[in-house]
């Protein structure tokens, strides 16, 4: 009983990380209306920023956070102003900008192969001051990067709720996701508003990718596996609900971990997938969805 | 000076052309209504003035200064606010916070205090249903939030675009009273563009007829309410 219990917990842990990657994602659709296929290789823009800093400085995993987290927000923010905001502007007149889904297509390719480029295909662990420590609660192993990397998570949840919910910005991003043109008419720079989204939705990878790096491989197509997770969870959660996002993470993580007591670890994919196709079959729109036309 | 000056102005949606040298002007003070049936072109006028689309040709001059080519965001700035037909509230969002976002511009921003003031004296229905969510009002009110979102930007002038769309009719006569006591207790020129023209010419000083793209007939509100041109073709009689 009490692995079972353990193996819950773990998988909330894992699973609020997964949520992670998954907010960025949604807000950024949300807002935007344009799925980042680039997401997963930022966030390994993000893992191996944040495993230099800590191979070369040697400091606590932990302040990678004060370099990365910035970084990415700028690398969002200025890969929505320099290269798809242009996209943008040419296809204003388009219901559905599909051509944006190209260029982050793109954007991918260009990241995950430069990193193999630059770095080669091995595959890094980052030696920090917690990897592959445990923790021992109530009989209980937790590994102390897990718990770390939940609780940040967990601030981090807090802050964009109440960013979006209260302050003048992220009211106007809402009032932007809601109404683009409506919100122009209110004196919303429509494309400041998208450089934050893009550069937050970034942000938020470099938040995942520092809590991911002190007991996760780093290597050049380290995204692809989380950025095949977020798209699940991001359609599990409801396209554009951040709620959705973090609660289906949690739900996947909780599935591979407990799916792994009874079979093998890579048998549970198939179980996320499998419940993933239940869901669209019984509420299409996600967990959290609004019956809405995007 | 007029306040608005339009001059051979034409605008369109990519490549297709909507409308074809239109001038016009309005002074300050004044309440101007634009009158045409479907498709001439009078919401796509409103667009043009407030940056939504960009004239092909032709000049738009708001208070001496050429607006032209200003983004729509910007010219909100200068106080010039386009409340959109369909009213275009963020529906997820609360009556309060729609109003919030009407003061978004740094202009509107310092006088917040005083326009919520002049909203819930208007609308003293949209106090009582702040905390509401906008999408869950009825037809009527959502019209008070995207007027009282229009009076939160500290607007010059206010152009209304097809207020009474929609409404039952005693709801009519309380968005025409409320546009018309924007315009005498606030000093606010207003531009009306409607297809209820004996309700919008009631309350305008003048008037511009659009048909096509084009401004046919121009005049007083009085002498185009004896125009048997428009009595027979917007007046039914």
């Amino acid at each position: 009983m009490i692995g079972y219990i353990e193996s819950v917990i773990n998988g909330i842990l894992m699973g609020s990380i997964y949520g992670l990657t998954a907010v960025g994602l949604t807000l950024i659709f949300g807002v935007m209306k344009v799925v980042n296929f680039a997401h997963g290789s930022i966030l390994m823009v993000g893992m191996f920023a944040a495993y230099w800093f800590i191979t070369l400085t040697g400091l606590n995993p932990y302040l990678a956070l004060v370099v990365v987290v910035p970084l990415l927000y700028f690398f969002g923010y200025y890969m929505q102003k320099i290269v798809i905001k242009p996209i943008f502007e040419a296809e204003k007149h388009v219901r559905e900008p599909i051509t944006v889904i190209i260029v982050t297509t793109g954007i991918w390719y260009v990241l995950d192969n430069l990193a193999l480029l630059v770095f080669g295909a091995e595959f890094r662990v980052a030696q920090t001051s917690v990897t592959g420590k445990m923790i021992d609660i109530a009989e209980m192993y937790f590994p102390v990067a897990k718990l770390i990397g939940a609780g940040i998570t967990f601030l981090l949840g807090v802050y964009l709720y109440w960013f979006l919910k209260h302050s003048r910005m992220g009211k106007a991003v809402r009032a932007t996701s809601l109404d683009r043109e409506a919100a122009t008419l209110m004196g919303i720079k429509q494309s400041r508003i998208y450089n934050i989204v893009f550069g937050m939705g970034c942000a938020c990878c470099g938040v995942a990718a520092c809590v991911l790096v002190p007991f996760y491989y780093v290597y050049p197509t380290v995204g692809v596996p989380f950025d095949i997770k977020a798209f699940v969870i991001v359609v599990l959660g409801g396209l554009g609900s951040i709620p959705g996002a973090i609660l289906g993470g949690i739900i996947i993580g909780i599935i591979e971990t407990v799916g792994a007591q009874f079979m093998a670890a890579t048998w549970t994919e198939m179980l996320i997938y499998a419940f993933f196709l239940v869901v669209l079959f019984v509420k299409p729109s996600g967990l959290f969805g609004l019956r809405q036309d995007y | 000076m007029s306040l608005i000056a339009i001059e051979n102005l034409c605008a369109g949606y990519g490549e297709i052309g909507v409308l074809f040298d239109v001038s016009m002007r309005v002074e300050a003070g004044e309440v101007v209504s634009i009158i045409g049936a479907n498709g001439a072109g009078k919401s796509s006028l409103l667009k043009a003035l407030s940056g939504l689309i960009s004239p092909s040709s032709g000049k738009i001059t708001f208070n001496g200064e050429d607006i032209t080519k200003l983004p729509a965001d910007e010219i909100v700035g200068k106080g010039l606010v386009h409340v959109p037909e369909g009213r275009r509230l963020f529906s997820l969002m609360t009556v309060f916070e729609n109003l919030e976002m009407g003061a978004f511009s740094k202009r509107a921003q310092k006088d917040f205090k005083k326009n919520l003031e002049d909203v819930h004296n208007l609308f003293p229905r949209l106090k009582e249903r702040e905390k509401q969510l906008a999408g869950t009002l009825s037809g009527g009110e959502q019209q008070m939030v995207a007027i009282g979102r229009g009076i939160m930007s500290s607007p010059k002038v206010m152009m209304f675009d097809e207020p009474s769309l929609g409404l039952a009719p005693v709801l009519k006569k309380d968005i025409f009273a409320a546009v018309k006591r924007i315009a005498v207790e606030y000093g606010t020129t207003i531009v009306l563009v409607e297809q209820d023209v004996m309700n919008s010419l009631a309350i305008s000083d003048r008037a511009y007829v659009m048909e096509q793209g084009q401004i046919v007939i121009e005049g007083t509100a009085q002498d185009l309410l004896k125009d048997p041109h428009i009595k027979e073709a917007y007046l039914g009689m």
